[in-house]
């Protein structure tokens, strides 16, 4: 797959990362990173219920799926995630549950910024987790979209090809660049007209709009030699205030799509599977008790699910908060009780080999970031 | 000298139990805040602190010369206690539940995963071969169209495809990478191929939407209808066509 290709995948809803630049990039060993971003709050109760603890039915009985698959006496999975089932069964995956990245307030546009940018204040850095993390793995080559998402633009001189302030145009469109280039001068007509060139070149090409395929199709280019690091992967709608579903409906329907996903990407991947973590992310989790429009509200801890070989086996891990009304956070959300970025940094330490101190202040900008890598990926 | 063993006997006992309890709270307080979580902190040894010490001990320290034992408690308390505290402390933020989960009844979950045990694949054959997948598109007539040909490098009943060496007419994502790759495709000593192997089934126009290729199984069973003789296998991959593979060598 050449390049060019790659915008054409890109411009759906995948962007993928971190093509190595001769010259440039660094020796280290390089392991692949896909980030899932489940936008809207996953409901992490409903994706892993706790049947263990003896307040989920009292809580939330109509939302736990009626056949869950029983990962262990305390916790199961929703019967949607066959394929994520035979990942840990074969210990290729992990869960992560009571998770959340540090923020409680509840809105969509502060919370999926704070997915992307990984520090504490919402809209507060030009910067993501994953493009500092790039640039600290000396992994440049960026995204090849136009709409560079949040999480993977860096602090290098590279970004400057990819103008990232096209509010959310997601398709490269040429009469776009070239009215944006008129309104430039210098270098930056120059990396318009290369933006342009890419796009018009690329008209006939292939395009993978739906999920799966796209997982797929991401999974391809990864695996070739020269193929980028990271992937950014999105799947809309999890914010189900109304006919959430328990056993069908539109939650399970968008785990399933999760699974299928999940499954492309491996199978896409090929023998890089090994080298590969993918992990989700959501801006928050949702309330745990039903609403009177059979949904969930805004709320705070989910769960995170990973997969790929470099997690060595399966395993889900916890500090369980348990689910009595004393102790939920503002006495409607499960408790969040672990900084979800500690595992966003278990996989960059894990892909890319970075040190976990430099990780927590370079990446995070959070010197006392936990480290969970032997957990996560021992 | 009685006198003085007795005095041992008479004091040791009570404090032996006191430093117990002192090493039990020192284990209860470090574990309190963990994931391992001991009850409450009271020095008593129970159920509950015996259970979380046993899943620290085996999740976090790893460590054979460390036991749950209430006996054994002062060891742990030392090593909770010394230069590796803030270490442990930050692995013990999580609990591992485990999965149960039996792979058994969980296939591997690899698309061209194909067991051929109980196959008599042709080891002894080996040469350069060329190939074609045409379908029947039952909805039209039966018409049939090649979608794929090229040649095939066939080493010890193990096919092999190399990129450049063949080529869809599918257009969209289809090209000689997949096969080449992802094929995990056997020939059978009676010239029948077996296994696993990617496959485009539509046909994708310039600037249509690219669909990613199904996995499809080659048949081992089905015999052809008269009108497709010869060495050919079989496969199916959408209710509208029939698949089949010729391999001329």
């Amino acid at each position: 797959m050449q390049r060019r290709q790659f915008l054409g995948l890109g411009a759906a809803t995948a962007v993928l990362a971190g093509i190595p630049i001769h010259g440039y990039t660094s020796d280290l060993p390089s392991g692949k990173i896909v980030l899932i971003i489940l936008e809207g709050g996953m409901d992490g109760l409903t994706a892993v219920p706790p049947v263990g603890d003896p307040s989920l039915m009292q809580q939330r009985r109509e939302l736990v799926a009626s056949n869950p698959l029983k990962l262990n006496p305390f916790f199961s999975l929703h019967p949607k995630l066959t394929n994520y089932a035979s990942m840990l069964a074969h210990g290729e995956a992990a869960i992560v549950h009571a998770t959340s990245i540090p923020y409680v307030r509840r809105s969509h546009f502060e919370g999926q910024n704070l997915v992307e940018s990984g520090i504490r204040q919402p809209f507060a850095s030009k910067t993501g987790w994953l493009g500092r993390a790039l640039d600290e793995a000396r992994l440049a080559g960026r995204a090849l979209a136009v709409n560079t998402p949040l999480v993977i633009r860096g602090a290098t001189a590279y970004d400057n090809f990819y103008p990232s302030s096209i509010g959310h145009s997601s398709d490269p469109d040429a009469r776009l660049m070239r009215l944006l280039s008129a309104s430039h001068e210098g270098i930056a007509t120059e990396a318009f007209h290369k933006l342009r060139e890419i796009a018009n070149s690329n008209n006939t090409g292939p395009r993978v709009r739906d999920p799966e395929g796209l997982a797929f199709a991401t999974g391809r280019a990864m695996r070739l030699p020269e193929g980028p690091s990271v992937a950014v992967i999105r799947i809309p709608q999890f914010d189900t205030h109304a006919n959430q579903g328990v056993d069908d409906g539109l939650h399970p329907e968008l785990l399933a799509l999760v699974d299928r996903v999940l499954m492309s990407l491996k199978t896409g991947l090929g023998p890089e599977w090994k080298n590969a973590v993918a992990i989700t992310a959501t801006e928050f989790g949702r309330t745990i008790q039903e609403n009177g429009s059979r949904g969930t509200e805004h709320g705070y801890g989910s769960v995170g699910l990973l997969a790929g070989g470099l997690l060595g086996s399966g395993k889900v891990l916890a500090n369980w908060p348990g689910l009595r009304k004393q102790d939920l956070y503002d006495g409607r959300d499960l408790q969040s009780t672990l900084d979800y970025r500690s595992v966003f940094a278990a996989c960059i330490e894990a892909a890319f080999g970075l040190d976990h101190d430099l990780i927590a202040e370079k990446v995070f900008m959070e010197p006392n970031l936990a480290r969970t890598h032997d957990r996560v990926f021992g | 000298m009685k006198r003085f063993l007795f005095f041992i006997a008479f004091f040791a006992t009570p404090f032996a139990d006191g430093a117990a309890e002192a090493d039990t709270r020192c284990v209860q307080e470090f574990l309190t805040g963990t994931a391992f979580n001991p009850g409450p902190v009271d020095g008593l040894w129970g159920r509950r602190t015996a259970n979380a010490l046993q899943g620290f001990l085996e999740q976090v320290v790893k460590d054979d010369s460390y036991s749950a034992d209430r006996s054994a408690t002062a060891e742990v308390c030392e090593l909770i206690s010394g230069p590796r505290r803030a270490e442990l402390m930050e692995a013990a933020h999580l609990r591992d539940y485990g999965i149960t989960l039996d792979p058994e009844s969980y296939a591997a979950a690899s698309p061209t995963a194909f067991d051929f045990s109980g196959i008599d694949v042709d080891k002894d054959f080996s040469g350069q071969c060329r190939f074609e997948i045409w379908r029947i598109l039952v909805n039209e007539n039966d018409k049939s169209e090649t979608v794929a040909h090229g040649s095939v490098e066939i080493e010890s009943g193990t096919l092999r495809f190399d990129e450049g060496s063949h080529q869809w007419r599918l257009g969209g994502l289809a090209d000689s990478s997949y096969l080449a790759s992802d094929a995990n495709l056997r020939i059978d000593r009676t010239g029948r191929i077996v296994g696993k192997a990617p496959f485009f089934t539509h046909f994708v126009g310039p600037g249509e939407t690219a669909k990613m290729p199904m996995y499809v199984e080659y048949s081992y069973r089905h015999e052809p209808e008269g009108k497709y003789p010869g060495g050919l296998s079989w496969f199916s991959s959408q209710s509208w066509q029939q698949n089949y593979f010729r391999l001329m060598c």
